[in-house]
């Protein structure tokens, strides 16, 4: 198996920007979503955040991130629709439960605001590698090590999913029932967990010896190979992200 | 004498949980440029000196730790595994455990070091070029090292401790998780190392390998040194015990042809042989007097023929006359039926195999890595099933049974010892496979600690099998098959990591087994094992059977093994090349065919 | 090696290592528990086997990675509930470190503990980000009941989504516990972690 990835390569406009930028617009523009009285904005928030992913390329797989969402957002209108303390106007009936309109909308609202957190940091995830955001972290200052703990997930994760086939194979050649009743798979869980987790803390402990090797925790300052650079006018655009996350802030004080 | 760089005097090392010491009186000097093979039993404590060198301990792993240790100038014990990289640098057994996991290219890995030294970023371009060149990496420098082949990531792990131009390299048994072409591989490596004047300590269990290249040996036997020395000076001490320090086919050979009363070639008898040339070169001599003196005296080339030596090997071995005769009632049996298998459509794996098992005895399967071996094991167990054809194990279609069924017919060993332990005590482990197929814990008991007794592992019974090392992890799990009593055991590379005694001790076991009624197949790399111990050679390549028959007759065939990608055994090879006409597959045989020629 | 204070950020490199095994473990345990087809999530094994073995920072720190990524490479709406894995590998770390892995009792208690801080952290979570509810069915209707019968919204939410962790986290923790106890001694030592002798 691979790592997982959301990664969509491209050489778009939105690929280009550097990483640290779309963070901060991303993060902004999700919290904003929260934060504005009006729904309508988060609404345009969240087309904003599309045609940016559009512009992308990213559109196809936003969809299927906003469609594995639905069980939740069917909960919003489900409990909100039912039960939300505003609940005055009946809009309809189904299996002799009452759905009240100011509850539905409580829910419509939730839900744009779930789809455009989704589309905000899609903005990041997908036109990023998870390398080059932490690159930049690091030459603003992030801790090596941290950066470490995080960028070798991406190695190591697919080398641990790789050795589950085997260990069931290796465990079902010694008896171990994997199919049966929730007893007979709840006592599986041991034997298939168990030696994947001991030879990951094995491997990990070898894997500190190699990183001592390398001078991991040598203090000093290190090289950075392929640096990532800021695009052109970062401050400027990284600027405008928080701007649109303080004037919800001054919208929702002043104003909503 | 140059100045030493890695000096060690009365270095004692004690674990913080331990009793005993795993390491006391070790005295070691290695001059730059050389190289020193580390060699010994199972827990002798090879591995405790490369931490100490290392400054692991007690600064990674807790230990009390006495002595004086100097290497490449430092004193690891008192300033630790941090400051002295650069230094020194440690690879340690499984290659895929030495990448580090924060670059995803094969330059990149090789660069992370150099970014940790602050260097330029110019100078870590050249270096990293020059590293890439020098290990053969060129063609996977923008793959991903976990995508490389096993030899290609040792090579990758000893290229990024090179690129750091650390004075002394420590290998812990650098090719004991690969193929012989990988190992073949990272042997190169090791010596584009050493060419740059860094001084290589290497572990090692294969004794072709450090007689061949070692300057000098230190022998290790339960914490305490048994020997050290010039190598050459090491190999030919009469007194130093096989089990402590295995000589060379070549060399055990030539020692014996030499006590049988024969005069090598070369001046006296020392020094003994260390290679396949130097073999040649003494032994020649040999073969063509013997040779010139048998013309003269047909009753003696009569006494022990050509191929006499090959029969006498053969007869040592096991099962042969019951494989020749009909199975005996309830023997096991193992059916192989036209058997074709692939993962994805369209790309076959298995390609029609059709073979059988009959009767006790030893087989073994032989074939270069992504040959179908794998699969094959796999097939046999049910874990997958035939897309066409059928595999039956003692009467049983494993398409029409559970997994759960098969293996009480079927143990097997995989490779990966790591896979599949995971009980707090070795005895568990060992009698885990026996209680889950149904048999009485006593009577699963029993035949866990026979086992583990037969592969020298009683005294380890209750200790944690990750407090062991890899070697004797991987001889828990063939304890564990074997203690599962089934007709049918499936050893799949038994031999990896192992030391002399442990090979003995498996070699008597597998015999032993077969004499007592099952069959065991055995997946291997080690040609010279399987020569040994079985009567049957499969060979498998490209999801076919390339040849099919005793040992004599399959190493033989030079196209075959070519074709599959596999090396005959170095007692043929040599047989070979003097000019022998019968073809030996054991040491024991070579000789015979020598004297007889 | 000195004691550390479990509250030392200084982690050795050993213990930055073990993160992104806890975060695979994480990842793979939740596979495993959908292929076994357990009605569990089990995605929280790693991060508090890590707390186990290497106290609440190494702990918390698993838990902020595991969102972090997952948030960067599966689900966006995960940054969101980092908090909640913090606290997961603080208490896990802080209860093991004081003795809490030693028997199978104390190590449920342990489980009942971490849903109890599960629940209290995502709650306030939970109401603002979707005013209380949690995503999960059969918390929800039971969210949805209680709000109906005029419950006040934070202790629906609670309930909600306690009732969904509290299977889960006592498991979690449980198998984390199994595996913890089974390890060698020499890697929980390395690691850093205290644990018992003869505490099996
Ligand atoms: N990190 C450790 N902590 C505690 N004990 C250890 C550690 N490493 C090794 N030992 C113990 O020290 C002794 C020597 O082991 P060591 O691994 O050095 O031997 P070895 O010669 O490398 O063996 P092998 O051939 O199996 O690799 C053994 O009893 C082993 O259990
Ligand atoms: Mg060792």
């Amino acid at each position: 198996m691979r790592a997982p990835s959301l990664y969509v390569p491209g050489r778009s406009f939105v690929h280009r920007a550097d990483p640290l930028t779309k963070a901060a617009w991303a993060f902004s523009t999700a919290l904003a979503g929260f934060i504005v009285p009006d729904w309508r904005a988060t609404a345009a928030l969240l087309v904003l955040n599309l045609t940016l992913l559009g512009l992308a390329g990213a559109l196809r797989r936003t969809a299927r991130l906003i469609l594995a969402s639905a069980v939740l957002v069917a909960t919003f209108f489900v409990a909100q629709g039912l039960s939300h303390p505003s609940n005055a106007e009946p809009l309809f009936r189904v299996f002799g439960l009452t759905f009240y309109r100011e509850g539905l909308l409580v829910a419509w609202v939730l839900a744009l605001r779930l789809w455009n957190t989704i589309a905000a940091i899609g903005v990041l995830v997908f036109t990023v590698r998870p390398q080059d955001l932490v690159t930049a972290l690091l030459m603003r200052g992030l801790s090596p090590r941290a950066g470490y703990a995080l960028v070798s997930i991406i190695q190591v994760l697919p080398t641990l999913s790789a050795s589950v086939a085997t260990i069931l194979d290796a465990q079902r050649s010694r008896g171990v029932e994997t199919e049966g009743g929730l007893r007979v798979r709840l006592r599986a869980l041991l034997p298939m967990l168990a030696p994947l987790i001991m030879s990951a803390l094995a491997a990990a402990q070898d894997r500190a010896v190699a990183l001592e090797v390398r001078g991991f925790s040598r203090p000093g300052p290190r090289t950075i190979l392929r640096p990532v650079r800021d695009m052109a006018g970062a401050a400027f655009w990284r600027a405008v992200g928080l701007g649109v996350l303080v004037a919800a802030v001054l919208w929702r004080a002043l104003g909503g | 004498m140059a100045e030493a760089i890695v000096t060690v005097e009365g270095l004692r090392v004690r674990y913080a949980l331990a009793d005993e010491p795993a390491l006391e009186g070790v005295r070691l000097e290695v001059e730059p440029g050389e190289f020193c093979g580390v060699t010994g039993p199972h827990g002798a404590g090879k591995s405790t000196l490369a931490y100490a060198l290392m400054g692991l301990l007690p600064h990674v792993m807790r230990a009390d730790v006495e002595g004086r240790v100097r290497v490449a100038g430092r004193d690891p014990i008192a300033e630790g595994a941090a400051r002295l990289a650069g230094d020194v640098a440690l690879c340690l057994q499984n290659p895929y455990n030495q990448i580090s996991g924060a670059r995803d290219t094969v330059y990149d890995e090789i660069a992370f070091g150099l970014e940790n030294l602050g260097l330029p970023p110019d100078e870590i371009r050249a270096r990293v070029d020059e590293a890439l060149a020098r290990f053969g990496l060129e063609a996977v420098a923008e793959e991903n090292p976990f995508a490389c082949s096993g030899g290609q990531v040792q090579r990758l792990a000893i290229a990024s401790a090179w690129v750091m131009r650390p004075r002394v390299l420590i290998l812990d048994e650098p090719t004991s998780q690969l193929d012989p072409h990988g190992a073949r591989e990272v042997e190169a490596a090791v010596e584009a190392a050493r060419r740059q004047g860094m001084a290589v300590i290497v572990i090692e269990h294969r004794a072709e390998w450090l007689a061949a290249r070692a300057d000098r040996l230190l022998v290790l036997r339960a914490g305490r040194p048994v020997a050290a020395g010039p190598a050459r000076r090491l190999y030919g001490a009469a007194e130093l015990q096989e089990e402590d320090l295995p000589r060379p086919v070549y060399t055990r050979v030539a020692r014996r042809v030499a006590e049988l009363g024969a005069e090598l070639g070369g001046g006296g008898t020392e020094p003994w042989p260390l290679t396949e040339d130097e073999a040649v070169g003494q032994l020649r001599p040999v073969v063509s007097r013997r040779a010139a003196g048998s013309a003269g005296d047909a009753r003696s080339a009569g006494t022990a023929g050509a191929a006499g030596g090959a029969d006498d090997a053969a007869a040592a071995r096991p099962g042969r006359a019951a494989t020749a005769g009909a199975a005996p009632a309830g023997s096991p049996s193992l059916l192989i039926d036209d058997v074709h298998f692939a993962y994805e459509p369209g790309r076959p794996v298995i390609r029609g195999i059709s073979t059988e098992i009959r009767g006790p005895g030893v087989t073994a399967l032989i074939g270069r890595n992504g040959g179908g071996k794998s699969t094959l094991l796999r097939l046999l167990l049910g874990l997958v099933r035939p897309d066409r054809g059928r595999v039956v194990v003692d009467g049983l279609d494993t398409a029409r049974a559970t997994v759960a069924q098969v293996a009480r017919r079927l143990a097997m060993a995989f490779q990966n010892p790591d896979d599949q332990l995971f009980l707090g005590t070795v005895l568990d482990e060992a009698m885990y496979g026996a209680k889950n197929i149904g048999r009485p814990p006593e009577a699963a008991r029993a035949s866990a600690v026979a086992a583990l007794e037969a592969l020298g592992l009683a005294g380890m019974a209750g200790r944690h099998p990750y407090d062991l090392g890899f070697g004797l992890r991987k001889l828990v799990t063939v304890a564990a098959a074997v203690a599962m009593e089934t007709p049918i055991l499936v050893l799949d590379e038994p031999t990896m990591a192992q030391d002399e005694p442990s090979l003995r001790r498996l070699a008597a076991l597998v015999r032993r087994l077969a004499e007592s009624g099952r069959h065991v197949l055995l997946v291997t790399h080690h040609m010279e094992f399987a020569a040994q111990v079985a009567e049957r050679v499969l060979v498998l390549s490209g999801g076919r059977i390339l040849a099919d028959g005793a040992p004599e007759d399959v190493f033989r065939r030079e196209d075959v093994l070519a074709a599959a990608g596999v090396e005959a055994p170095a007692a043929l090879r040599l047989a070979r090349r003097l000019g022998l006409a019968a073809s030996p597959v054991t040491p024991e045989g070579l000789c015979s065919a020598i004297m007889g020629s | 090696m000195e004691t550390r204070s479990i509250w030392s950020l200084r982690l050795t490199t050993f213990m930055i290592a073990l993160i992104p095994v806890a975060v695979a473990v994480n990842y793979v345990g939740k596979a495993i528990a959908a292929a076994l087809k357990l009605p569990l999530w089990l995605d929280s094994i790693g991060t508090v086997l890590a707390a186990m073995l290497g106290g609440p920072v190494v702990g918390a720190l698993s838990g902020a990675i595991n969102n972090i990524f997952y948030g960067l490479t599966a689900d966006p709406v995960s940054f969101w509930y980092a908090i909640t894995s913090i606290f997961i590998g603080l208490a896990a770390g802080y209860f093991a470190y004081t003795g809490w892995v030693q028997s199978t009792g104390r190590a449920i208690a342990l489980g009942l503990v971490v849903a109890l801080v599960s629940a209290v952290v995502s709650t306030p979570i939970n109401v603002i980000l979707w005013q209380g509810t949690t995503g999960n069915a059969w918390g929800d209707a039971l969210f949805t009941a209680l709000r109906i019968h005029e419950v006040p919204v934070w202790l629906a939410s609670f309930l909600d989504e306690f009732v969904v962790d509290l299977p889960d986290k006592v498991i979690t923790v449980f198998v984390a516990y199994l595996v913890f106890r089974g390890l060698p001694q020499r890697l929980v030592a390395q690691a850093g972690a205290r644990r018992v002798q003869g505490g099996r």
